[in-house]
């Protein structure tokens, strides 16, 4: 974890943070999912669906793109905001699995006196070096 | 499923705890104080502990998995936009409607509303085709 916290002026558009590796075992998997919950999922007539569950359950996708590779890039101060997400998803990652995942500045701009960062963090699995997800994070920083 | 343009669903999701958003937090690494310290939280801006935009945008991509199988965390894109906040306690219902369907391709808006009808998130899922594999000489 990087004790370095930045400030929005700190963010240089295109700038890579070096990559950090990290996998998730099926504990904290579990773990995680049993944070929440929600009913069973109803159509308009109230009928319920039926779930489709797969013979190995993945790591759900919030958890694969949390936000520990930005606390190992960089630390940030209290009163940052989570605006907006954009999560672009490739592959499924299985408990276990090692990953990569590398944060970048993708934009920062001043919007009605806020400073907005918009980091991306591409996750890529390292036994096939194919892309699991992208997520696109957009946070406000405090003035 | 095979869905079509103005199908609609929806879900209620489990009020959040403390404890979740401890939880949640610690595995998320969103541990702001704004979620875990009732008592800085109280003090602060906020008037009290808000649950994370992530904690209730998690639960909404169980729901979109349910609607649209397994293989869509292989080729599909979700905006989530974190445009009120919640509190611990707070009932969210989650309301979802099929936008565009079309063969394997579908888009669907969402919305996450408080029993008053207050928006705290809104997004869109996208889901693409699965990629053909080239089967020419």
């Amino acid at each position: 974890m990087s004790n370095q916290v930045l400030a929005y002026d700190d963010f240089q558009v295109g700038h890579a943070f070096p990559p950090h590796r990290y996998r998730i075992d099926s504990t904290d998997a579990d773990a995680f999912l049993a944070t929440f919950d929600h009913e069973p999922v109803q159509d308009a007539a109230g009928t319920p669906l039926r779930a489709q569950p797969g013979a190995v359950r993945p790591v759900h996708p919030t958890l694969v793109g949390s936000f520990q590779p930005q606390h190992a890039a960089f630390a940030w101060p209290t009163g940052v905001l989570h605006a907006r997400e954009v999560v672009r998803l490739r592959q499924p990652v299985y408990p276990g699995e090692q990953l990569q995942a590398v944060v970048s500045v993708k934009d920062r701009y001043l919007k009605n006196d806020r400073k907005f960062v918009v980091l991306q963090i591409t996750i890529d699995k390292l036994e096939n070096q194919r892309t699991a997800m992208v997520v696109e994070r957009t946070l406000v920083w405090p003035n | 499923m095979q869905l079509k343009a103005g199908d609609k669903f929806s879900s209620r999701l489990r009020p959040a705890r403390q404890e979740d958003l401890n939880r949640f937090g610690a595995l998320h690494g969103t541990t702001g104080k704004t979620h875990t310290d009732p008592e800085y939280a109280r003090s602060s801006v906020f008037g009290g502990v808000i649950v994370q935009g992530a904690l209730v945008m998690a639960p909404v991509f169980d729901i979109c998995g349910e609607i649209l199988g397994p293989g869509w965390l292989e080729r599909s894109e979700v905006e989530a936009k974190f445009v009120a906040f919640t509190r611990p306690g707070d009932v969210v219902t989650v309301e979802i409607e099929v936008m565009r369907a079309q063969g394997q391709e579908a888009e669907l808006a969402y919305a996450c509303l408080l029993p008053d009808g207050k928006k705290v998130q809104v997004g869109t899922v996208s889901v693409r085709a699965p990629a053909t594999e080239d089967t020419s000489a």
